[in-house]
C-alpha cells in the first residue's frame, strides 16, 4: 500500500445537542503511526469507531483507501466467548475474513499464546494479546487500535508495544489512542491530541539528536541552519539537532557533502512525545 | 458473503444450543412426560384413545417464554457488551448480514427445540398406544409449537437488540416472559376488559396476542377462522419482531449512545 490510506475531511459527530466531533481533518499515510492523544471525553472513541466504519459521521468525509475489506480494529476492552478455546476463536475470524488459520497460530507461538487454552483462563494480558492477533488475521493495511495498554502491567505494556512495533515495521498505518502518554514513546511517528472534539495538534514527532562532528566552518553551519534546526557549542564540534526520526539521515548525508567527519550520533530522550504534549499543553495556555 | 454468512450462523447455533440449553429444554421435555402420565393425559388415551392438548403443553404453557428467551436473549447484546460485534463488523462483514444470520439461527434453532420437546412425547404415546400411526401427534403439534417458539425467538433477539448488556436482556425476558403467560394475560385483559367495559369476544381477540392462546388455536383444525387467525398472529408477531429489531439494530449506535 502507498499513499493515503486513510482521509478525514471536516468530520463532525453530534448526538442530540451534543457535538462530539467538531470538524477533524487529518490524513494517515501506509507506514505511518499516529498516536491519538487526550483526555478521556476528549472523542477519541468516536473518532475511531467513525474511522473504522461502527459509526456513521453527522457531517464530513471518512475514506479508507485499502486494498482488503477489513481492517485490524482492537477494542478498549474485549471478551470473546469465554468457553472457546483461543484456536477456535482465531478459526471463526480468519473464516470470516477468508484467510488461512495458519498465520494466526503463528502469530500465538510468537507471542507465546497457547492455542488449546480456554478464552477463561487468559490472563488481562493474554487476552490482549488474543485481541491484536484478531485485529491482524489477514494481514490489514490500516489498524485502528483503542487504548491497547489500557489495565495491562508494565511487562505486557511493553510486549504489546513491540507487536505494535512489528506491524508498523512491516509498512503498516496504525491510529492508536491512549491517555498514556509513555505507552506511545518509540510507536509513534506522528501525535495528534484531542480536546473537545478538536484536533489542537497533529504533527510528526520530533526527537532530538546529538551529532558529535570535527569543527565545523562558519559556512558551513550558516548553509546547514538554512535547513535544519539546530544547535551547536562554542568548538562547533556537538550538534543539538531536533527533528524527525526519518530527518536526521538526510542531515548526517549532508554533513558528509560537506566534508565533515562524524564521530557519532546518539537518540536524547529528551524531546519525547510526554514533553512534546506538556509543550503544546503549555503553548494553548499562554 | 456466503462463507461468512453460514459461518456467523454456524457460531450462532453454536452459542444458542449449548449445555444450558440442553438442560432446560431436556428437563421440559421431562415435565411434559410427568404431566402426561400422571395426569388425564394418559388416561384419556388409554380410555378415549384421544390426547388433551393442555396434558402436552402445560409446562410449555407455564414455563415455555422462559425457557425460550433463555436460548436468545443474549444473542446480541452479549456480543456488543463485549465488543465482539465490534471485531466482527471490522472483519468485512455488513450488520444486515449479521442480523440475517441472527434471524436464520433462531429457524434452526426453534426447529431443533421443538423436536427436543415432541420427540419423547410423541414415542412415549406410540409405546403406551403400541400404534405408530400416534406419529401424527409430532406432526399435528409440531407446526404450532414452532410458531409458537418461533414467537418468543423473534421476541427474544428484540430484547437481545434492544437491551444494553446481557443483564438488562434477562430481566426484560423475565419481565416479558411472564406477561405473555397465557393465565397471567388473560387475567390481565380480563381486568382491564371489565374496566374498560370490553364485550367478551373483544377479550377473547385480544387475548390471543398471548402466544400460549395462539398455539392453542393453531393446534384445532376444526375451527378455519380461528386457526387462520392464529397463523396470521404468529407471523405478524414474528414479522413485526425482526421488522423493529433489524430497524433498531441497524441504527442502534446513532440512537442509544451514551445510555
Amino acid at each position: 500500500m502507498s499513499g493515503k490510506v486513510l482521509q478525514i475531511r471536516n468530520l463532525r459527530k453530534s448526538f442530540g445537542k451534543t457535538m462530539i466531533l467538531q470538524g477533524i481533518d487529518f490524513d494517515l499515510s501506509a507506514g505511518e503511526v499516529y498516536g491519538l492523544v487526550g483526555q478521556n471525553g476528549a472523542g477519541k472513541t468516536t473518532l475511531m469507531r467513525i474511522a473504522s466504519g461502527l459509526m456513521k459521521p453527522s457531517n464530513g468525509i471518512v475514506t479508507v483507501n485499502t486494498l482488503k475489506k477489513y481492517l485490524g480494529y482492537m477494542p478498549q476492552s474485549c471478551r470473546f466467548d469465554d468457553r472457546s478455546s483461543v484456536t477456535k476463536t482465531l478459526s471463526i475470524f480468519s473464516k470470516l475474513r477468508g484467510v488461512d488459520l495458519k498465520a494466526s497460530l503463528e502469530m500465538c507461538e510468537r507471542l507465546e499464546l497457547d492455542p488449546s487454552k480456554r478464552v477463561k483462563h487468559l490472563s488481562p494480558g493474554q487476552q490482549k494479546k488474543l485481541q491484536i492477533i484478531i485485529a491482524m488475521t489477514g494481514g490489514p493495511d490500516l489498524y485502528i487500535l483503542d487504548e491497547p495498554t489500557a489495565g495491562l502491567d508494565p511487562y505486557a505494556t511493553n510486549e504489546i508495544k513491540q507487536i505494535i512495533l512489528s506491524i508498523q515495521k512491516s509498512g503498516k498505518s496504525i491510529l492508536i489512542s491512549s491517555h498514556i502518554l509513555a505507552d506511545m514513546n518509540n510507536i509513534c511517528t506522528h501525535i495528534a491530541i484531542m480536546e473537545i472534539g478538536r484536533l489542537i495538534c497533529n504533527r510528526p514527532i520530533k526527537t532530538s539528536f546529538i551529532v558529535k562532528t570535527s569543527p565545523m566552518t562558519a559556512d558551513n553551519l550558516l548553509k546547514l541552519q538554512n535547513k535544519y534546526q539546530f544547535k551547536v557549542n562554542e568548538t562547533a564540534t556537538l550538534l543539538d539537532v531536533t527533528c524527525e526520526e526519518k530527518a536526521i539521515s538526510m542531515f548526517i548525508r549532508e554533513l558528509g557533502l560537506c566534508n565533515i567527519d562524524i564521530f557519532g550520533v546518539t537518540a536524547s530522550n529528551v524531546k519525547n512525545i510526554v514533553g512534546q504534549y506538556m509543550d503544546l499543553k503549555g503553548d494553548k495556555n499562554q | 458473503m456466503s462463507n461468512s454468512f453460514f459461518q456467523l450462523i454456524q457460531r450462532d447455533i453454536k452459542k444458542t444450543l449449548n449445555f444450558r440449553a440442553f438442560l432446560i429444554w431436556i428437563s421440559l421435555s421431562g415435565l411434559c412426560l410427568f404431566f402426561f402420565i400422571f395426569s388425564n393425559g394418559r388416561y384419556d388415551l388409554v380410555e378415549n384413545g384421544t390426547i388433551d392438548f393442555m396434558s402436552l403443553f402445560l409446562p410449555q404453557i407455564i414455563f415455555g417464554p422462559w425457557a425460550i428467551l433463555s436460548v436468545y436473549y443474549d444473542l446480541i447484546s452479549s456480543d456488543r457488551e463485549h465488543n465482539v460485534l465490534d471485531c466482527i463488523l471490522c472483519s468485512g462483514i455488513k450488520k444486515k448480514t449479521v442480523f440475517l444470520s441472527k434471524m436464520l439461527t433462531s429457524l434452526i434453532v426453534s426447529l431443533v427445540l421443538s423436536l427436543i420437546y415432541l420427540l419423547p412425547i410423541t414415542l412415549t404415546i406410540i409405546s403406551i398406544t403400541k400404534e405408530i400411526n400416534y406419529i401424527v401427534v409430532l406432526i399435528k403439534y409440531f407446526l404450532p409449537l414452532w410458531g409458537y417458539i418461533m414467537v418468543f425467538s423473534s421476541l427474544g433477539i428484540l430484547i437481545s437488540v434492544i437491551a444494553r448488556s446481557s443483564k438488562a436482556a434477562l430481566i426484560w425476558s423475565l419481565a416479558c416472559g411472564l406477561i405473555l403467560m397465557p393465565r397471567f394475560f388473560m387475567l390481565l385483559i380480563e381486568g382491564l376488559g371489565t374496566i374498560l367495559r370490553w364485550s367478551q369476544t373483544t377479550k377473547d381477540w385480544i387475548s390471543l396476542i398471548s402466544p400460549g392462546v395462539l398455539m392453542s388455536a393453531l393446534s384445532d383444525f376444526t375451527n378455519t377462522e380461528i386457526f387462520l387467525t392464529s397463523i396470521a398472529g404468529f407471523s405478524l408477531f414474528v414479522f413485526l419482531s425482526f421488522i423493529l429489531g433489524y430497524v433498531i439494530f441497524i441504527n442502534q449506535d446513532e440512537w442509544n449512545y451514551g445510555e
